[in-house]
């Protein structure tokens, strides 16, 4: 069956007068819902019902404020803690001492200022203890005079590169395909310290007073420019390998003219 | 006992006040509070005595318990308020009647309690009239939820919405039930010859 109820002409015979009660309009129950006044046209039972229905909801006997005083108890009681939380309270108190935060926030400060320090100060000292990595400890070498880097022993010799005796000609590095200089780098470096530690001090002197325009050479900006064109200077002194340097592709100009020089 | 006859501060409706009062209130006024308290109370307990006939006292005092806590946290007007108060009360009833039902292991014996408002103060009983007890027996012969909707509708006072969002169902099924209510109660009001 689809629908909640039969209508009345579906069941001619069956009586539904007393299921729900008299038929009362809508509007009527509705205002009686809302406790609105009725007419006096009004159906005498709907009339009765509303009345009975307000009388049920005005409040006539002591009774029905029992609890109040329990009621009042317990507002007292939750209300004291409760107005800590309140924000309309909170705002009415003063501020929470603002050298709180500022106190945590300098402190926070300070810590980061003293690791940088520290930091900072134990890298001097490993810079002039010559502890450094060899290009950082190029770099200090050139920035804060510290020891230039020792000289690699055998076994620090790298392995041939592109182009060069034993490597892959003309290709580039796999792992810095847009970067071809770097590779060649670290070759004229590599080979230069092969000839021994006066050669590069000799040669990082030299390049320091050319270093500007070194680092405007194509490929070689991941290195600091003296140090790069210091082992280009090198290299001249090594005499190996020129065109493999060319063939790695991308050497700055410092470089070229250091490998003519070798070259010549 | 005091006798409090329908006066300022028990008032059905709080009106334009009541923005104040409950500020009042949440700030920590008990005087604001116990308006909202008597303003609420009354309808409470005839709620409470339709739902919760055994335990309606003890009902309201956890509802108002409930309400205190979470009043600072309440927003909205008088009906919102009425229809959250109301709607504490009836889970309040539930937990209730959930956890008496746990609790007993006896089944008490059935008499007429169930028609009959429950309070521990004879007196209470002496005093409520008989045209009270006589809408609340007729009441309570209505199927529950006719009855639930009827009295939220006309003792609490609440909107159709409110009403249906209380007791979980559509407003146009809250407003059959009730409309059905109240021809049922017109239908035993004419039968016995109840007049004014």
């Amino acid at each position: 069956m689809s629908a909640p109820d039969a209508v009345p002409d579906e069941m001619p015979e069956f009586s539904l007068s007393g299921r729900d009660g008299p038929e009362l309009d809508e509007q009527l129950l509705d205002a009686i819902l809302t406790r609105q006044q009725l007419s006096p046209e009004a159906p005498g039972q709907a009339i009765v019902v509303a009345e009975m229905l307000s009388s049920l909801a005005d409040p006539v006997y002591s009774g029905h404020l029992a609890g109040e005083e329990a009621a009042r108890s317990a507002f007292a009681r939750a209300v004291s803690p409760a107005l800590g939380r309140r924000g309309r309270h909170a705002a009415r108190r003063p501020a929470r001492p603002a050298p709180a935060r500022r106190t945590r926030r300098v402190s926070v400060r300070l810590a980061a200022a003293c690791a940088v320090a520290a930091a900072g100060l134990s890298g001097t000292v490993a810079a002039y203890a010559g502890a450094l990595p060899a290009p950082v400890q190029d770099l200090a070498h050139f920035t804060i005079g510290a020891p230039s880097p020792p000289p690699p022993g055998p076994h620090d010799r790298p392995r041939p590169g592109p182009g060069q005796p034993g490597g892959t000609p003309g290709t580039a590095p796999a792992s810095h395909p847009a970067m071809p200089g770097k590779g060649t780098t670290g070759e004229a470096r590599g080979n230069s310290r092969s000839n021994g530690a006066h050669k590069a001090e000799s040669a990082r002197g030299r390049a320091g007073s050319a270093g500007k325009g070194k680092g405007k050479g194509k490929g070689h900006s991941k290195l600091p420019p003296g140090a790069a064109r210091g082992d280009a200077e090198e290299n001249a002194g090594a005499s190996n390998k020129p065109q493999a340097t060319k063939s790695a592709g991308g050497p700055g100009p410092g470089a070229k003219n250091a490998h003519g020089k070798t070259a010549g | 006992m005091r006798r409090v006859n329908k006066s300022a501060d028990t008032e059905a409706v709080i009106g334009a006040e009541f923005g104040d009062r409950l500020a009042d209130a949440q700030g920590g006024d008990e005087a604001a509070f116990v308006c909202l308290f008597r303003d609420l109370q009354p309808a409470l307990l005839r709620y409470l005595r339709l739902i919760a006939p055994d335990s309606t006292e003890d009902v309201a005092g956890e509802t108002w318990l409930q309400v205190v806590a979470s009043l600072p946290r309440f927003e909205g007007g008088e009906e919102s308020f009425r229809a959250w108060v109301f709607t504490i009360a009836r889970h309040r009833a539930i937990d209730w009647g959930r956890s008496q039902a746990r609790r007993r292991t006896v089944p008490l014996p059935e008499g007429d309690t169930g028609l009959q408002p429950t309070t521990p103060d004879a007196a209470d009983l002496a005093i409520e009239r008989i045209s009270a007890q006589a809408v609340m027996a007729l009441l309570t012969t209505l199927p529950p939820d006719q009855a639930e909707i009827i009295v939220l509708r006309v003792v609490a006072g609440l909107a159709n919405t409110d009403v249906a969002a209380i007791v979980g169902k559509s407003p146009g099924a809250v407003r059959v039930a009730a409309h059905r209510g109240l021809r049922r109660l017109a239908a035993m009001v004419d039968r016995e010859g109840v007049t004014l």
